[in-house]
């Protein structure tokens, strides 16, 4: 099943696509678009959206309690300086590991509904203009270092 | 389990437990906690393995979107993808590092308590029972109450080697732990060979940093305001940080990167046999090209340093022509003395782009030097008996003194193998003897 936005005026529709394989993994849904002045746009929305659904396996970095175990001692009081050093210096890295962590925990989810709200938009693709279609999923806030979410 | 390295004892070589006892040496190497250290290393080894999950998928996905997804939106949405993938890639190198370390540090406490059980099961005292005894030590001005504590125990001296290899080990670790990227800036874009060296090689300079980030409370506060990261973390990365052309994002894109506008090289992060799994697919022969590059500028070079007259063993000179005939002292090629010779000649053009020492007059080096300044004799060809030179005794560059180191040889003229029948003796100019021996029934 192809749908294919035609190139056109600012709010033209498309004009001719047709709905007949259900959205799912291998399937071949794409979205196009040519246009003369701009890049051409050509998505398959439905890999696209496996590939959505596989990306969702990347959370749960969490799940990894590094940070509880900052403030081990490895030495006694009988112990010398170079093993409170270590102590000391592993405990640091732990802790900004464990925020490392949290940030890229972020992000990856971030970057999942990006890419879920890219199908969602690219699915919907003959209600909405080439360029409406291509700005939407622009302005989607799939890159890291955004703020909020 | 890896290793960075065997430690066959050492560590830190500035370390000197001497002035502790017995009982204190000992106190100190089984106070060292085999669970903290154990629980240290699965930590950073479980952080590994969940981050290498992640670089799989992200880079299966990022291969299966990218043919996919083609669109000015797409890429965007792909770089962001390679660029989380290589930030994992980077916090998985940093903890494969420090889980190495670690597990050093585990062993080397082990081999420490191993020996130091040997020792304890010695009977102490002040001299070793049915050994040796160490000398007593002369008699010095008194210094105060100290004694010296090796006279106390003879195992002493040996308990402060096993603390001085297991503390060197802790204190090396402690020197070369990694510290974790905290965003894309940090992350190092440098060649492969730099890559290894970059966590390992971060001195307590960086753990400093680390400390003074503990303090400001600035970990773990950004999970949803990475925005302001790259604003407020320096950049203290390595060397080889790209800086994307602003001319290529656009106005809604260049949101999506860093305040900085960097972007990490891809496939620079990871160590391939360390952390991703797929990660050699991205590394873009950017080492092997750096090295062959270099190879390829040493042999060049080494090429074009080849002197005139070299010959080769089908008695072609290269750079020169016919030799002098042997007894004729050797005099500084003119380029009316020479004869003529298919190479060599500046104005032969029948091999046509011949290299520099091929161009110019034969006997001459490419500077205009005259060869063979240094004397000796050359043998033609056709000389009976004559042998050619070995390559380095013609032109030589250490003057000789006159006369000096004649080569012996017979009066046959070279055969195809380059060695006349009669030859049986020969005697380098620097006074080596080669002796040559025939083989019956030999090609």
């Amino acid at each position: 099943m192809t749908v294919h936005v035609q190139p056109g005026g600012t709010g033209s529709a498309s004009t001719s696509y047709d709905y007949g394989m259900a959205a799912g993994c291998g399937g071949a849904r794409v979205m196009s678009v040519e246009r003369p002045d701009r890049p051409t746009v050509s998505v398959d929305v439905d890999s696209l959206g496996c590939a959505a659904a596989e990306i969702r396996s990347l959370l749960g970095l969490t799940d990894w309690r590094g940070a509880d175990n900052v403030g081990l001692p490895f030495g006694d009081a009988a112990t010398f300086g170079p093993a409170a050093g270590l102590a000391g210096v592993h405990d640091t890295n732990l802790t900004v590991a464990w925020g490392v962590v949290r940030r890229i925990e972020a992000v990856n989810a971030r970057l999942a509904e990006g890419l879920a709200e890219a199908v969602r938009v690219y699915g919907a693709s003959d209600r909405h203009s080439a360029a409406a279609v291509e700005s939407a999923v622009t302005r989607m806030r799939m890159t890291a270092h955004q703020p909020g979410g | 389990m890896s290793r960075l390295g065997t430690f066959g004892g050492g560590g830190a070589d500035n370390l000197d437990f001497s002035s502790h006892t017995y009982e204190e040496l000992r106190a100190a190497v089984f106070g060292l906690s085999e669970e903290a250290i154990r629980v240290a290393g699965n930590e950073w080894a479980d952080l590994k393995r969940r981050l290498h999950e992640r670089v799989g998928t992200l880079h299966v996905t990022v291969a299966k979107l990218e043919p996919l997804w083609d669109s000015p939106a797409g890429q965007l949405g792909l770089e962001a993808f390679r660029r989380q993938r290589d930030w994992m890639s980077e916090l998985a190198r940093v903890a494969g590092i420090n889980e190495a370390h670690m597990d050093d540090v585990q062993a080397a406490r082990t081999a420490a308590v191993r020996a130091m059980r040997a020792l304890d099961a010695q009977p102490g005292g002040p001299a070793r029972p049915g050994g040796r005894s160490r000398p007593a030590p002369s008699p010095g001005p008194a210094v105060g109450d100290w004694v010296d504590p090796a006279t106390l125990d003879w195992r002493q001296p040996h308990a402060a080697q096993i603390a001085r290899q297991v503390y060197g080990r802790l204190a090396v670790a402690a020197a070369s732990m990694a510290a974790p990227p905290r965003d894309m800036d940090v992350l190092v874009g440098s060649p492969l060979g730099d890559e290894r060296t970059a966590g390992e090689g971060r001195t307590p300079t960086v753990g400093a940093a680390s400390v003074r980030d503990a303090g400001s409370g600035d970990l773990g506060g950004q999970g949803t305001g990475g925005g302001t990261a790259g604003a407020q973390t320096p950049v203290a990365g390595g060397p080889g940080l790209r800086r994307p052309p602003q001319a290529s994002l656009t106005p809604e894109s260049s949101a999506g990167v860093t305040a900085h506008g960097f972007r990490a090289v891809p496939g620079s992060a990871g160590v391939p046999d360390e952390t991703s799994p797929v990660a050699g697919a991205s590394l873009r022969g950017a080492g092997g090209s750096r090295r062959g590059g270099v190879l390829g500028g040493r042999l060049n070079s080494a090429a074009a340093t080849v002197p005139p007259g070299v010959s080769q063993p089908l008695g072609r000179v290269l750079g020169g022509g016919r030799r002098p005939p042997p007894g004729v002292p050797a005099q500084p090629a003119t380029p009316s003395t020479v004869p003529p010779s298919r190479t060599g000649r500046r104005d032969d053009r029948r091999g046509g782009g011949k290299p520099g020492y091929e161009r110019a007059d034969p006997d001459t080096f490419v500077d205009k030097r005259p060869a063979n300044t240094a004397g000796g004799r050359i043998a033609t060809p056709e000389e009976p008996g004559g042998f050619p030179p070995l390559p380095g005794a013609v032109g030589g560059r250490t003057p000789k003194p006159a006369g000096a180191d004649r080569q012996h040889t017979s009066q046959v003229g070279p055969s195809l193998a380059g060695f006349p029948d009669s030859l049986e003796t020969f005697t380098r100019h620097d006074g080596a003897q080669f002796e040559v021996r025939r083989v019956p029934g030999g090609s």
